[in-house]
C-alpha cells in the first residue's frame, strides 16, 4: 500500500462522522445567507457537477460552499472531498471550545508550496486550506456536528479568509461574513457545559491572522509552519512533510529531516515539560504575540523557535493592559501568573485568548501553571 | 454666595448628569430613542453608505449592513448610522491593511444612536492598520471588552462618541471606553464615558494627543494617558471615577514611546472617590492600585505641566506625583526585573513638573490606600499625622537619584549600548534648564490654600533622610511624611532650582493638512492658556 492510499484511508475514516446536528436551542441566531459585496457572481452558480471551480477560488467570494466544488458531497454530517484534496494534520491547534478540527489542503496543478524555516510556508496562488470544525457532544466520545467551514484562499492580493455556517438542514453551507451566535451543551468528564459557540465574522478572522513583515501588514494563515506539519503519520510512519515532498507540492525541503524544527503536541508526555508548554502557546498565542501581531503591546513573543525563556517569553513581564495586573509568568508560581490565570478566566476583558474560546481549556492551564512551577524563582516584585 | 467657578462646575454638572439620564436610567432596553433614517447613499468615489434603511431598522439589519459595509470598505467611505437604540450581535473588526485612507463612521448624536452590545463577546470596534478614522455622533453601550480600540492608526478623530456601561461601579463591565493605542495623531472631543472597570479615555503607547471636552464619568480611571508623548488634556470633567486624571509612565518594551511633554489644564476634575472595582486575579498592579478618592495622578513621566485645573473633593487627595519607586522600591532588583526596559529608554523617575495655579478644595478626607503595600503604609502614617497633603510628592526617586544610588545603571556598559538608553537621567538632578537640558525640579506653585508634602526628603544629607540598622549605616529611604513642606517645591528666584521650560502644545495632524490643537482650531472655546502659548 502506498502512502497516498493510506491518506485516502485516513480520509475516509474522517467521512464517518457520527451525530445529528441538534436544533433544539432557543438563543439561536442564524443570518439569512446573503452574499455582502452584492449579488451571488455567477461564476459560482455555473459550476459544473464534480469539478472544482477554480474561476471562483481565484476570484470570487461565493454564497454557498458546495459552489467551490471542493466537496463531492455535503449533506447531513457526512462529506466527501474533491479527490484533488489532500487531508492534512497539525502537531497542534487553537483551542476553540473543544472543536475538533480537520483539514485539508487543494493546490492548483503543478503548483508548490515553499518551505520556510520558521514562518508560515510560502503558497502558490490559488492555494485553499480548508477546515471542517466539528463540536462533540461528549469531550470524550467519539460522536460530533459539524458546526463550519472555513476556507482560506491564496489570492493574487493576498489571503482571503471566508466562514461558512452550515444550514439547518445541513445540505449546504453558506458564507457568513457577520458570523454566528449559538447556545451549545457539551459535556467533558462527565459534567455538562453550556456556552455560546462564536464563529468569527470575516473581519475578525484578521484579529489572529494578521502579521507584519518588513512593516507591512498582510493576513497569513497560522498552522501551516515547518514544526507544525513535521508529523510522523503513526499508521504509516512516514513524515507528512516528506510525503507532500514526495508528492510533489513541498518544494526546498530540507534532506536531513532531523534538522527541521518540530513542536510536540502539548498532549504527548513523552516530550519535556517544556517543550509541551511552549508548543501550546506557540498555537494558541503566538499568532498575537509577535511581532506585528494584535498583542504584540503586551511585550510577550510566544513562538516557539524563541530558545531562551526570558522576558519575551513572559519571565516577570508585568501584564499590561490588563487591570489584574501581575506579571505573565512569575518563576516557580504558575498559580499567581498571569499566563494560567488568563486561561482559566472566561470573562471576554480578562481570558487569553480574547477571542475564540468561551470555555477553559483546563487540562492546558494546568500545564502551564506545572511548568511555571519549574522554573527557578524570582522575586518579579518585592 | 457662589464664585464663577462654582457656577461653571454646576453648570458642568447639569450636563454631566443630562447625558448620564440619556443612558443609566432605564434597564437598558430604552426604547425612548426614535429610530429615524436618515441617509442618502452616494455610489460615487468617496462614497456614502448607508447603515438600515426607510423600511428597515430592525437590530439584525443595523449589524448585518454595518458588518457587511466593513468587509468592503474602500478608501474615503462614509458610513451612515440611523438614529435609534440597536441591539449587536457582535463586536465589529476592521483591519485596512495599510491600504485604507480615509473612514467615517457616523451616527445621529451619541445619544440618539447607540449601539448596544450586551451578549457579545469581543471589542465593540476594533480598528487597525489605516490613516485618518473618524467616528462621530454615536454611542457605543454594554461592550463585553474595549468599547471603539484603535492600533495603528494614523489619524483618529473620536468626536461627540459615547462609550457607556449603564451600571454603576460593576466588576461586570468593559475594559477601556476609548481606547486609541499605538497610534498617532489622535483627537478625542467632545465625548462622554462612563462606567469602564478600567480607563474611560485610555491613549496609549501613542504620540500628538488632544483629549479636549469629554466628560469622564463612573470609571476606575477617568481619562489615561500612558506611555506617550505629546499630549494636551484640557476643557474635560472627570467626575466620580476611582482616579480622575492619570499620566502613567510604564515599563513596558513595546515601542520605545515613554510619556513626555504632556499639559493637563484647564479641567474639572471632581469627586473622584469612587471604589476601585478593576478586581481581577489577586495581583495588586495596574489601574487596580489606584487610591480611591485621587484626583490626578502622575506616574513617572517627564516634562509634564499641570495648570488652571479645578481640583475638588478627592477624598484621598488633590493630586499624587511619583516616581516608580514608590510602586516597586526594590533597586538592587531593577536591572534584573527592568534592563531590556530600560535600555529601550524607559526611566522610572518623575522629571521636570510644573503644577501651577490650579484652584484645589477639598470638603473632607477619607483617604483610601488602594491595592498597593507600601501606599496602605503611608496612608495610615499619614492618619497618625493628621492627613495626607493636598499635593503628594513620593521624593523616593529623587532622593536616590540625588544620593547617586541609581549611577550604576548610567555605567552599566549594556545599557549604554542602547541608542534609547540616556545616562544622564540616571545621575543627580539637575535643576538648571541649560540648552537643551530642562531643569529636572518639581515645581509647585500657586495653588492656593493646597498643602503639599513628601513622603521622604529629597536631600540625601537631610538628617533624617535615610532608614539607619544598628550600626548607622542607611537601608533604604525613611518615610518621613512631611505635611506641608512648600519650601522643597519652590523654583525661581533663590531656590537654586529653574522651572522647567514649559512642555509644548500637542498638535495634531488630520489627513495631511488639518491641524488640531488647542487654540488654533477651537479658538472661541480654548483656554486663556492656548492662546498665549507658542507652539
Amino acid at each position: 500500500m502506498n502512502n497516498k492510499s493510506l491518506y485516502l484511508l485516513t480520509l475516509i475514516s474522517l467521512i464517518f462522522l457520527h451525530g445529528c446536528y441538534n436544533e433544539n436551542n432557543s438563543s439561536n441566531k442564524i443570518n439569512e445567507p446573503k452574499n455582502p459585496f452584492g449579488t451571488n457572481p455567477i461564476e459560482c452558480e455555473t459550476k459544473v457537477d464534480g469539478e472544482i471551480n477554480w474561476t471562483a477560488i481565484y476570484n470570487f467570494n461565493c454564497n454557498k460552499l458546495s459552489e467551490y466544488g471542493l466537496f463531492k458531497s455535503i449533506k447531513n454530517n457526512v462529506y466527501t472531498t474533491h479527490e484533488d484534496i489532500t487531508p492534512y494534520h497539525l502537531n497542534n491547534t487553537l483551542f476553540t471550545d473543544f472543536t475538533r478540527k480537520y483539514r485539508f489542503i487543494l493546490l492548483p496543478t503543478g503548483k508548490k508550496i515553499d518551505y520556510i524555516e520558521t514562518d508560515t510556508f510560502n503558497f502558490p496562488i490559488g492555494s485553499t486550506l480548508i477546515k471542517i470544525f466539528a463540536l462533540p457532544e461528549d469531550v470524550q466520545k467519539e460522536p460530533e456536528n459539524i458546526l463550519e467551514v472555513r476556507l482560506l484562499i491564496k489570492r493574487e492580493n493576498g489571503w482571503e479568509f471566508l466562514p461558512f455556517v452550515w444550514y439547518p438542514e445541513l445540505s449546504d453551507a453558506y458564507l457568513s461574513v457577520t458570523g454566528t451566535i449559538k447556545e451549545h451543551t457539551i459535556i467533558s468528564n462527565n459534567l455538562p457545559y453550556t456556552f455560546d459557540y462564536r464563529t468569527p465574522s470575516k473581519g475578525q478572522c484578521s484579529v489572529c491572522h494578521v502579521t507584519k513583515i518588513n512593516d507591512k501588514t498582510f493576513l497569513t494563515p497560522i498552522g501551516p509552519k515547518a514544526r507544525n506539519l513535521n508529523y510522523l503519520d503513526p499508521n504509516s510512519h512516514v513524515n507528512q512533510l516528506q510525503y507532500w515532498s514526495s508528492i510533489g507540492i513541498l518544494t526546498a525541503l530540507p534532506e536531513d529531516l532531523s534538522s527541521i524544527e518540530f513542536a510536540p503536541n502539548w498532549q504527548d508526555q513523552t516530550a519535556t515539560l517544556e517543550n509541551r508548554a511552549k508548543a501550546y502557546l506557540d498555537i494558541n498565542c503566538a499568532h498575537c504575540h509577535s511581532d506585528g501581531g494584535s498583542g504584540e503591546l503586551s511585550g510577550l513573543r510566544l513562538e516557539y523557535w524563541r530558545k531562551d525563556i526570558d522576558y519575551k517569553h513572559g519571565i516577570c513581564n508585568p501584564s499590561h493592559g490588563w487591570r489584574g495586573g501581575g506579571f505573565d509568568i512569575w518563576p516557580g508560581r504558575g498559580e499567581i501568573s498571569s499566563i494560567p490565570i488568563r486561561m482559566r478566566h472566561t470573562e471576554p476583558k480578562d481570558r487569553m485568548p480574547p477571542i475564540g474560546r468561551s470555555l477553559v481549556d483546563e487540562e492546558a492551564a494546568q500545564l502551564i501553571s506545572d511548568w511555571i512551577d519549574t522554573l527557578p524563582y524570582e522575586s518579579c516584585a518585592e | 454666595m457662589k464664585t464663577t467657578n462654582q457656577l461653571k462646575l454646576a453648570a458642568a454638572v447639569a450636563a454631566g448628569l443630562a447625558l448620564v439620564g440619556c443612558g443609566s436610567s432605564s434597564d437598558g432596553g430604552d426604547d425612548s430613542i426614535a429610530k429615524v433614517f436618515d441617509c442618502d447613499a452616494v455610489t460615487s468615489v468617496p462614497r456614502t453608505i448607508c447603515i438600515g434603511s426607510e423600511s428597515d431598522l430592525s437590530d439584525s439589519k443595523i449589524y448585518t449592513d454595518l458588518s457587511t459595509a466593513l468587509q468592503s470598505v474602500q478608501s474615503g467611505d462614509t458610513i451612515i448610522l440611523p438614529a435609534g437604540r440597536y441591539e449587536m450581535e457582535g463586536g465589529f473588526d476592521f483591519n485596512g491593511l495599510d491600504s485604507i485612507v480615509g473612514l467615517t463612521i457616523k451616527g445621529a448624536g451619541m445619544d440618539k444612536t447607540i449601539l448596544d452590545f450586551d451578549g457579545t463577546s469581543e471589542d465593540s470596534f476594533h480598528i487597525t492598520n489605516m490613516d485618518d478614522l473618524i467616528m462621530e455622533d454615536l454611542g457605543v453601550y454594554e461592550s463585553a471588552n474595549n468599547a471603539i480600540k484603535t492600533k495603528d492608526v494614523d489619524g483618529v478623530i473620536l468626536r461627540r462618541v459615547a462609550t457607556v456601561w449603564e451600571t454603576d461601579y460593576s466588576p461586570g463591565n468593559g475594559a477601556y471606553g476609548l481606547y486609541p493605542v499605538l497610534s498617532e495623531n489622535i483627537l478625542v472631543e467632545d465625548c462622554y464615558v462612563k462606567g469602564s472597570a478600567d480607563a474611560g479615555v485610555y491613549v496609549g503607547q501613542s504620540q500628538n494627543i488632544v483629549v479636549r471636552g469629554c466628560t469622564a464619568e463612573k470609571n476606575v480611571a477617568g481619562i489615561e494617558i500612558e506611555n506617550s508623548i505629546n499630549a494636551d488634556v484640557y476643557n474635560n470633567i472627570a467626575i466620580g471615577n476611582t482616579g480622575g486624571i492619570l499620566v502613567f509612565n510604564l515599563p513596558i518594551a513595546e515601542n520605545t514611546r515613554y510619556t513626555k511633554n504632556v499639559r493637563v489644564f484647564d479641567n474639572l476634575v471632581e469627586s473622584n472617590n469612587a471604589p476601585n472595582f478593576a478586581v481581577a486575579g489577586s495581583n495588586p498592579a495596574g489601574v487596580h492600585i489606584v487610591p480611591p478618592g485621587t484626583g490626578i495622578i502622575l506616574l513617572a513621566a517627564q516634562d509634564v505641566e499641570v495648570f488652571n485645573n479645578t481640583i475638588k473633593n478627592n477624598e484621598t487627595m488633590a493630586m499624587a506625583v511619583t516616581s516608580f519607586f514608590l510602586p516597586d522600591g526594590d533597586v538592587d532588583n531593577y536591572g534584573t526585573e527592568y534592563g531590556s526596559i530600560l535600555a529601550s529608554g524607559w526611566n522610572p523617575l518623575m522629571k521636570s513638573v510644573n503644577i501651577h495655579s490650579n484652584t484645589i478644595s477639598q470638603e473632607k478626607y477619607l483617604p483610601q490606600a488602594g491595592a498597593l503595600e507600601d501606599m496602605q503604609q503611608i496612608v495610615l502614617g499619614y492618619a497618625l499625622k493628621g492627613g495626607i497633603p493636598d499635593i503628594f510628592y513620593d521624593g523616593v526617586g529623587e532622593l536616590l537619584a540625588n544620593a547617586g544610588e541609581l549611577v550604576p545603571f548610567a555605567q552599566d556598559e549594556g545599557l549604554n549600548a542602547s541608542p534609547y538608553f540616556n545616562p544622564k537621567e540616571f545621575l543627580p538632578y539637575d535643576y538648571a534648564n541649560d540648552g537643551d537640558d530642562k531643569s529636572d525640579a518639581i515645581c509647585i506653585s500657586e495653588n492656593g490654600s493646597a498643602t503639599m508634602g513628601s513622603v521622604t526628603r529629597v536631600d540625601p544629607m537631610a538628617e533624617d533622610a535615610w532608614e539607619l540598622d544598628s550600626e548607622n549605616n542607611p537601608t533604604g529611604p525613611k518615610y518621613v511624611l512631611t505635611t506641608d513642606t512648600p519650601e522643597i517645591f519652590t523654583c525661581g528666584g533663590e531656590s537654586g532650582k529653574d522651572i522647567p521650560t514649559a512642555a509644548s502644545k500637542a498638535v495634531v495632524t488630520f489627513d495631511d493638512n488639518t491641524s488640531f490643537s488647542c487654540g488654533v482650531d477651537d479658538a472661541a472655546t480654548a483656554p486663556d492658556a492656548c492662546i498665549t502659548v507658542e507652539i
